[in-house]
């Protein structure tokens, strides 16, 4: 019996099933490519080769994307990417005292005490020292995303640049293009400026403990890495699945859910008495179409989007006074 | 004269309620919305503040729905919501919407004589007596009480309620009457009669929800669309909360309390003794409150730019690390996105709430431990 774990981000969609004893069977990568729903049902048309809908007995979902991926999914629980990494972490290693998240487009500090969230930061008005920043820059400068880090390590002086605002560091890199440096150099200071920036930004005021894990997309980049490492003198820890842990930490609360329904008792595959709202892996075939309107019922004018599925309302956004919202079942 | 004013939390019903009773027009702008928002930007400087952007869109809007007089709180404060009423007045008369106006300033800065004067001006035209404008606005007050009561209360027993959203429910439904009311005694009993359907909801009080403060910039916290809607999205994640910071905390503080010298409102704290402007030192009482009264933590709201909340939001930072405080800031500018917000506070609230678990566990398994420690030297290991 496995759980589903679905993260739903601004760059990727990642899906994580996990067994009962919370270890990670199957994780999906994929390119989110700005079209979520595509995404979401991508993976689940992949994830359908080789499980059964009735072996899923529980979903969850997370991420910016994670009440359409609940539309498309019918997942059991949705919650925020902060939960998730944090209960991840303290899955994979009681011991992690510090979590640094870097994703596409937001970055954040989960700080952990006995396994528990004890504060937590998020980048607040700009996507400076994100991954969307890394994407953009390593398109220009004609290379691989993933290469960035290896060229980032070859480096012996890495310049000097600015890594308070995107647009001002890219305008540094041109400059020192210009004069000639080489792409090894710039790299890795553009590296050490993104570093710079998440230190004195997002983590400003915040006592970074022993043991620190590194997750989320960019900590596949072995330059950041390092340059992490050495701001901080201390030895950072990339878990396995550093890509896919909101993912499997929703999972893993669609589990502490599904126990919390049954009364508390772990073997739920023997009585599963409340039944996963789960659609089924025939979910990733489904037509799904959207509309949007404003609705001029009150003053409010509310943006309205529908999720349809083959004529059927699946789910709504945005409708202030609920009045398009489906009535919701006995899960919740 | 036709009476307009901006938009802040719910003064257009209170106002529309008291002025119809001593017989003034009032002309009401439209509620704020996004397309409002882009037109209050457009003529606004461009480094002011949200609630500065919101309240000129409603005076364009109010004077083409035919006012042809603003009244304006302002507190001719330190802040440059001091400067708000002024402000307002050059850029409008510059782009040729005539107004008269009549400015509410405290009457500590502006002398008691001068205040009662301009407030004698706004009620000049009523052909009520003196005694009768007097009573209208005791029972203004009272209303403005008793919808607070009804909030305060409503806001605590959202974390309780059985079915989620029914005391939601009931706040909606009691301003859609108001909005209604013809004079000042349907309005109090109205706000009496929702009192008694908010009792009349069924509640689980062995919930034990997380308890928050929310605190911050006056206009963000009173106004819904300045900080979208937070109100009602705390009170669907079922959480409990008290605010104090509303209208009528404003006019204790800055109209009461100087011309009623025996209505003390003073508490000191040792992080910002003096007043810097805005409300800052009020903000940072609160957070002391937060620590002595017992709540899970604080939410500070205010828009970019707010320096006096900023210098709060720097004291926030000392206190979360001498106190064990927890509190989260919500900055809101015009970015109409909602989901970043979210997923902040819903963080936040999640955090508090698996920790507050947590404690209660470890606590459990403390005295299990301590009984069975009583129950092994009792049995003579």
């Amino acid at each position: 019996m496995y759980y589903l774990g679905i993260d739903v981000g601004s760059v990727s969609t990642d899906l994580v099933i996990i067994n009962e004893e919370k270890k990670i069977i199957d994780q999906l990568y994929l390119k989110t490519m700005g079209n979520p729903i595509e995404a979401v049902q991508d993976g689940l048309r992949k994830l359908g080769q080789v499980y059964e809908s009735k072996e899923i007995l529980g979903v969850g979902a997370t991420g910016s994307g994670r009440t359409l991926a609940a539309f498309v999914s019918g997942a059991d629980i949705v919650k925020n990417e902060i939960t998730a990494h944090g209960v991840a972490s303290a899955a994979f290693d009681s011991d992690i005292s510090t979590i640094i998240e870097i994703g596409g487009q937001d970055s954040k500090i989960i700080l952990l005490k006995d396994g528990v969230i004890t504060d937590f930061a998020m980048n607040t008005v700009c996507a400076a020292g994100t991954g969307s920043f890394l994407d953009r820059q390593a398109e220009r400068l004609g290379l691989e995303l993933k290469d960035l880090g290896a060229y980032a390590l070859r480096s012996e002086n890495p310049v000097r640049i600015a890594g308070r605002c995107a647009v001002f560091a890219e305008s540094d890199i041109i400059h020192k293009q210009q004069l000639g440096c080489t792409m090894e150099d710039i790299i890795a200071g553009m590296s050490k400026a993104l570093v710079r920036n998440y230190l004195n930004n997002v983590a400003k005021g915040k006592e970074l403990l022993p043991k620190i894990c590194f997750q989320g997309g960019v900590a596949a980049n072995e330059g950041i890495r390092k340059a992490l490492e050495e701001a901080l003198n201390t030895e950072i820890l990339v878990p396995e699945y550093h890509k896919v842990m909101g993912a499997y930490g929703s999972a893993l609360l669609a589990k502490e859910l599904v126990k919390e329904k049954n009364g508390g008792t772990e073997k739920t595959s023997l009585m599963p008495c409340k039944k996963t709202r789960f659609k089924g892996f025939e979910a990733g075939n489904e037509d799904i179409s959207t509309e949007t309107f404003e609705c001029c019922d009150c003053s409010n004018n509310c943006e309205v989007v529908i999720l349809r599925s083959a004529g059927q309302q699946i789910g709504c956004f945005s409708d202030r006074c609920g009045k398009y919202q489906l009535a919701e079942d006995d899960l919740h | 004269m036709k009476i307009t004013f901006p938009h802040i939390g719910d003064a257009h019903l209170i106002g529309r309620i008291f002025f119809s009773e001593i017989g003034i027009n009032i002309v009401t702008p439209r509620a704020n919305t996004v397309k409002g928002l882009e037109k209050g930007s457009e003529i606004s400087p461009d480094e002011i503040c949200l609630p500065f952007k919101l309240m000129i869109a409603n005076l364009i809007d109010a004077y083409h729905l035919g006012a042809d007089t603003v009244v304006m709180p302002a507190t001719l404060g330190p802040c440059r919501l001091g400067e708000y009423g002024e402000l307002l007045k050059s850029i409008l008369d510059c782009k040729g919407y005539r107004f008269q106006w009549i400015l509410i300033d405290s009457p500590g800065a502006i002398g008691k004589k001068e205040f009662l004067s301009r407030l004698a001006y706004l009620v000049s035209e009523s052909d009520k007596s003196m005694p009768v404008i007097l009573w209208a606005l005791a029972r203004t007050y009272q209303i403005i009480k008793e919808l607070e009561n009804l909030d305060e209360k409503a806001h605590i027993l959202a974390g309780h309620e059985k079915q989620r959203g029914e005391c939601k429910k009931v706040l909606a439904s009691c301003r859609r009457d108001l909005a209604k009311v013809t004079g000042v005694r349907e309005a109090l009993k109205n706000i009496r009669y929702h009192k008694s359907r908010l009792d009349g909801i069924e509640y689980d009080f062995k919930k034990r929800p997380i308890r928050l403060l929310l605190t911050g910039e006056i206009f963000s916290m009173i106004e819904p669309f300045a900080n979208h809607r937070i109100e009602e999205l705390l009170m669907d994640m079922g959480v409990s909360f008290k605010k104090r910071v509303t209208l009528g905390w404003w006019i204790r503080l800055t109209l009461f309390h100087p011309i009623l010298p025996w209505k003390p409102l003073k508490s000191k704290n040792k992080y910002l003794p003096y007043s810097i402007g805005g409300y800052a030192k009020e903000t940072v009482e609160e957070g002391v409150l937060c620590s002595k009264k017992g709540y899970d933590g604080v939410i500070q709201l205010f828009p970019v730019g707010c320096m006096p909340e900023i210098v709060s939001k720097a004291v926030f930072s000392k206190m979360m690390k001498e106190k064990g405080l927890s509190i989260l800031t919500v900055i809101y500018d015009e970015m109409g996105g909602e989901a970043g917000y979210i997923t902040r506070i819903e963080a936040f609230t999640d955090m508090l709430a698996r920790r507050k678990r947590f404690e209660q566990n470890q606590e459990r398994i403390t005295f299990l431990k301590r009984i069975r420690g009583k129950v092994h030297v009792l049995s003579g290991h």
